[in-house]
């Protein structure tokens, strides 16, 4: 993640462009990630294809004050920002904290919504009521959060960091941790479902979510701010909050409001009805059936994506064999260090660098192009070095005997070499596109939703990550399961062929 | 010198600073059956792959039919010059196609059926029509004795086959001289006959054939010139009776003694 932040704020140096900050907003394009668990912004539980939230609720509602169409974009948490200034969205909402740090990079609206840090423990625990009682306990929290600060500001507890809440409470729940601190509407959500956790003490600490944007767009922000202000004033806002459970003693004093409130928390109640009651494995198992349609899509996504990038990553890892073995010095040399750089950097940094760095110097590509490029190019470097360990494994008498037939070396290449070469890396290189297949997932980092990015947000509606892990795991094992076939398929031929040789002649041709 | 398809002239071979050929000179008349002996490592397989230009010599003269190669002082002070390069480098694929050559490992394409390792050259070297180079490869596999095997894969075949398709291969370019590195080295001593019967046919319809061979009998009887190296030279060349008889040099008779018993 350090290295992350870094390559992001050279790209923010990259990327002072100037963007469409007076023109005429007609659609405004907001990004979140969709699997940040309820109350944020998470898939509906009865109809999987629906995005809602409280964060949804006030996207929206600010749309329809500034008499806007909006547009949803997808984007991992961490590439939020980053993408602002890539300029696939012009806002980000998604439960992000006004910070020093952050206001160096974007500038945020006034905040929308203002909570606390709650205190999370075992039903049944009763020793622990504030933060003082956490000094030398083992407490949870997520990365990089206020929570953590706050804990870690404390001394003597003991923090464990995570990247996900749940991961947090299942660790709680094996005895790991005693306590998790979180932001509050995760607590309510999480607990309301979870009846085996308890919230307990008092608020602790002050977290207050602005809407992100690029800081050259200060016509926008005149605009959003001006919109939840009149948000405020209608009541709406507050409306929109209550429904979701989530207006509170600091929403209270910060809009100057302390009358009681009458609107019933239906989306609250809506969500803990839907999620809630799952020990029916009957109920379960149709919700699973529900889920279907929407894996297998992400499936075919994930396929199509693989199929292409290892298309790519075959014939440019050909090319650049043929360079390395064939080319003179330099050729030979550059394939080389193309080789040892990709191989010898992380995948995720290459597509970072597609995604976000490329389009500062002009190339912008879809999601879909940079994930198939980013894959592609990064495997051509394995199976260049595949198709030369298959080179090598043909006899140089093949080649001698092209040449003394009076062919030129590109035709021996051709006709003899590469089509024993190949039929000697296929076992090797349908093996690879298993592996691609698999690190596909890394894609989910810039915007594409593929399969595993699609296991995350319904597994984060539902606070389930077994049996729609299970599932997903099933998915990429059947559409693996084709090529593992084809693979021992001709590793079987090839044996055949070379022991057929050396039973008769001793030697393999 | 009408009848001279093979000469080669003061040619001298490297490797590293090794000589491995020194000052070898000899010509080749049409239709002739040349064999080369000598101790292992004497160089024949080099002098082979000089004829057919797998290796180009570092300095003499070469030339098959109509095709020289020379390389004189003058030259070779510009060996590094590309360009000259690039001119030896062309006429080194036309003697290639001219001369045929076979090759101690079997090495017939494992990719390819029979008929598809002959075809293969004539069609993609010589862009012969498909037709033609089938008709023509039928008949060969007819000549080395393989009627019917053309849809087999080289690992179908036995060793003693596999060179003979190899053959065969090599004479479906039409090749004015063929060279044998030791053709039946590789083979079990009963698939031994089966190929140097081929050779013998050839040489009675007139192809000129050059074979490194350890096959004394095949030497003596087959051959109208027997060629001794020693050291990367050539001791002597002559007639396979006055070889294998009464050798002129010491070195030659030292060597032949040896299969005498
Ligand atoms: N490519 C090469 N590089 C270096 N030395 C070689 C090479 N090929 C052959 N030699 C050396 O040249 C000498 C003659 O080899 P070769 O022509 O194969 O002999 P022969 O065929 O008579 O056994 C040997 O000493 C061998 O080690
Ligand atoms: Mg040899």
């Amino acid at each position: 993640m350090k290295i992350e932040r870094y390559l992001f704020t050279f790209i923010f140096f990259l990327l002072s462009l100037p963007q469409l900050s007076s023109k005429e907003l007609k659609v405004l394009r907001w990004a979140a990630d969709a699997e940040s668990n309820a109350p944020y912004i998470f898939q509906d539980p009865k109809i999987p294809t629906n995005i809602i939230g409280f964060e949804v609720d006030i996207v929206n509602a600010i749309a329809e004050i500034l008499n806007v169409e909006t547009k949803f974009v997808q984007n991992q948490w961490d590439g939020l920002i980053p993408g602002l200034y890539r300029g696939d969205y012009d806002i980000a909402i998604n439960g992000l904290e006004i910070t020093e740090d952050r206001k160096k990079e974007v500038n945020f609206t006034n905040p929308y919504y203002i909570t606390h840090e709650q205190l999370v423990v075992l039903r049944g625990v009763n020793y622990i009521n504030s933060l003082s009682d956490l000094v030398g306990r083992k407490v949870g929290a997520l990365k990089n959060s206020l929570a953590e600060r706050i804990l870690r500001a404390k001394g003597g507890i003991n923090v464990l960091t995570y990247e996900g809440e749940v991961n947090a409470f299942v660790d709680m729940k094996n005895g790991r941790i005693e306590a998790v601190l979180v932001d509050a509407p995760i607590a309510i959500y999480y607990t309301a479902v979870n009846p085996e956790f308890v919230m307990v003490g008092q608020p602790i600490g002050e977290i207050s979510y602005g809407i992100a944007l690029r800081k050259q767009d200060t016509f926008l922000l005149n605009k959003l701010n001006w919109a939840i202000d009149k948000l405020r004033k209608t009541g709406k806002l507050r409306e929109i909050l209550e429904s979701w459970n989530l207006w509170n003693f600091m929403m209270e004093t910060y809009f100057d409001d302390f009358t009681p409130s009458n609107v019933p928390p239906r989306k609250y109640q809506y969500f803990v009805e839907a999620v809630g009651k799952k020990s029916e494995i009957a109920e379960r198992i149709n919700l699973y059936i529900k889920f279907l349609p929407v894996f297998f899509q992400a499936a075919l996504i994930t396929l199509g994506l693989s199929l292409l990038a290892m298309l790519l990553a075959i014939f440019v890892g050909l090319i650049i064999a043929l360079a390395r073995i064939y080319g003179g010095k330099i050729i030979s040399s550059l394939a080389v260090t193309y080789i040892e750089t990709i191989r010898g950097t992380p995948l995720l940094i290459q597509l970072y660098l597609i995604f976000y760095a490329l389009p500062s110097i002009g190339i912008k590509l879809s999601p879909f192009l940079a994930a198939i490029l980013g894959l592609g190019l990064n495997y051509a470097a394995y199976e260049a070095e595949v198709y030369r360990s298959g080179f090598f494994a043909i006899p140089r008498g093949q080649m001698e005997a092209a040449i003394s037939l009076g062919m030129t070396k590109f035709q021996a290449i051709w006709h003899i070499i590469l089509p024993q070469a190949i039929r000697i890396v296929i076992p090797p290189v349908t093996n690879d596109f298993i592996s691609l297949l698999k690190d596909s997932s890394l894609v989910s980092v810039i915007t594409m939703i593929e399969l595993t990015k699609v296991y995350n947000q319904i597994a984060s509606t539902y606070y389930d990550y077994l049996g729609t892990g299970i599932i997903t795991a099933i998915l990429y094992l059947l559409l693996g399961l084709p090529f593992i076939r084809i693979a021992r398929y001709f590793e079987r031929r090839l044996a055949i062929e070379r022991k057929g040789n050396q039973n008769i002649n001793g030697k393999v041709v | 010198m009408n009848g001279v398809v093979l000469e080669v002239r003061n040619i001298y071979k490297k490797f590293g600073n090794i000589e491995i050929l020194k000052n070898l000179s000899f010509s080749v008349q049409k239709g002739e059956l040349i064999s080369i002996i000598g101790r292992s490592g004497c160089g024949k397989t080099t002098l082979l792959r000089c004829i057919n230009c797998l290796e180009i010599f570092d300095y003499g003269y070469l030339r098959v039919g109509e095709i020289e190669i020379e390389r004189t002082n003058l030259n070779l002070a510009s060996k590094n010059n590309g360009f000259i390069e690039e001119i030896i480098e062309e006429k080194a694929q036309k003697i290639r196609q001219k001369v045929g050559m076979l090759f101690q490992n079997l090495n017939l394409f494992p990719h390819l059926t029979v008929l598809e390792n002959i075809t293969l050259a004539p069609i993609v070297v010589k862009k012969e029509p498909k037709e033609k180079a089938i008709d023509n490869a039928l008949k060969l596999l007819e000549k080395v004795g393989l009627k019917g095997y053309e849809n087999r894969y080289p690992y179908q075949l036995s060793g003693g086959q596999s060179q003979r398709v190899a053959i065969a291969r090599s004479l479906a370019m039409n090749p004015e001289i063929m060279l044998y590195d030791e053709p039946t080295s590789a083979l079990d001593p009963e698939l031994i006959g089966e190929v140097l019967n081929v050779m013998i046919d050839l040489h009675q319809e007139g192809m000129t054939q050059i074979v490194v061979t350890h096959a004394m009998n095949f030497a003596k009887s087959a051959s109208d010139y027997v060629m001794y190296m020693e050291n990367g030279e050539i001791i002597e060349i002559g007639k396979p009776e006055k070889i294998f008889g009464e050798p002129n040099d010491p070195r030659t008779e030292a060597y032949v003694r040896l299969f005498k018993e």
